[in-house]
């Protein structure tokens, strides 16, 4: 696939995003860097969600940090704590930062050769929303000592 | 020009699966039952262990390896540590790490609900998979043989 086409085939499937997410939620894009973010409403945790193309590598990228960092002292607790939830999803994963102590959900489409439709971006949403909106309580209450380690692995 | 089957069904995504791994020259037990296809991949080094499926209930293609890495309880931390690195700025899939017994597997997962499956897909994730394992099993070997620090272990994933 030559950069042109590759150029060309980022463009379409960032507009296809854009066009699929616009009417459902108050959006921020920059359709030089090809990046769209946009909040949701959850139960409890404010969930900030990011989308982009990555026109070299030819996939769609979602991306969400969760609104705290843990420090540097519970960095490890965090990092087992991501394990054991991304071991349960079945698509998507969490990872930590491990210099900053932030948590990020990360899930990934690609686009080589093939395009998407606005259902596949309203499953992506979706996926990743359920995912992050199961676990970002709970690494909030790890965080704050209202959930132990121990309490956090054995969730099912 | 990508060949482009529009939703396709999982027994037409199990057969593209099969003709990538014949494209590629890769050997492979298959079982039509549960559409699934077990393989051992030739990288830089440690075989890779592979199982690639169609799991219907969520509609996904997925590829998996367990890695013969298996981290005691005393280093489960530093596991955790690794893994997350890696994760963090890994393109696609994930390494997972039980943390009750100590064994690491990657997983790269791809939604057929709803989008075109293509050919190309199918071996976009047997590739990616297998670059980013084989970039990465012989490190996790090296910190569980205590032949790299964790230190130097982040280093290689932008730490």
């Amino acid at each position: 696939m030559s950069d042109e086409v590759k150029k060309a085939h980022a463009d379409e499937i960032f507009n296809i995003i854009c066009e699929s997410l616009n009417g459902e939620f108050e959006c921020s894009t920059n359709d030089e860097k090809r990046f769209i973010k946009f909040s949701t409403v959850s139960a409890d945790v404010p969930i900030r969600i990011y989308i982009s193309v990555d026109e070299k590598r030819q996939v769609v990228k979602l991306l969400s940090f969760m609104p705290f960092c843990f420090p540097a002292d519970r960095i490890t607790d965090a990092c087992i704590a991501a394990c054991s939830a991304t071991n349960k999803l079945a698509n998507g994963c969490f990872s930590v930062d491990i210099n900053e102590g932030n948590i990020m959900f990360k899930q990934t489409v690609s686009v080589f050769n093939t395009s998407i439709t606005s259902a596949t971006v309203k499953n992506l949403v979706d996926t990743a929303y359920s995912a992050i909106e199961k676990y970002n309580d709970k690494f909030l209450a790890l965080l704050n000592n209202e959930l132990s380690l121990e309490e956090f692995v054995s969730l099912q | 020009m990508a060949e482009i089957i529009n939703t396709a069904t999982a027994s037409e995504i199990f057969n593209m699966i099969c003709s990538s791994l014949d494209k590629l020259k890769i050997k492979y037990e298959k079982n039509d039952v549960d559409l699934s296809v077990k393989c051992v991949i030739f990288g830089r080094d440690i075989p890779i262990d592979t199982k690639l499926y169609v799991d219907i209930e969520n509609k996904l293609i997925v590829f998996q390896s367990n890695l013969k890495t298996v981290f005691p309880p005393e280093k489960i931390v530093n596991a955790a540590v690794a893994i997350n690195a890696v994760n963090f700025n890994v393109i696609d899939g994930a390494f997972g790490l039980d943390v009750l017994n100590g064994t690491v597997d990657f997983k790269l997962s791809c939604s057929f609900e709803e989008r075109q499956v293509t050919n190309d897909l199918v071996a976009y994730i047997i590739l990616c998979s297998f670059n980013t394992v084989d970039a990465v099993n012989d490190k996790l070997e090296q910190l569980l043989k205590e032949e790299i620090e964790l230190e130097e272990f982040v280093k290689n994933f932008g730490y």
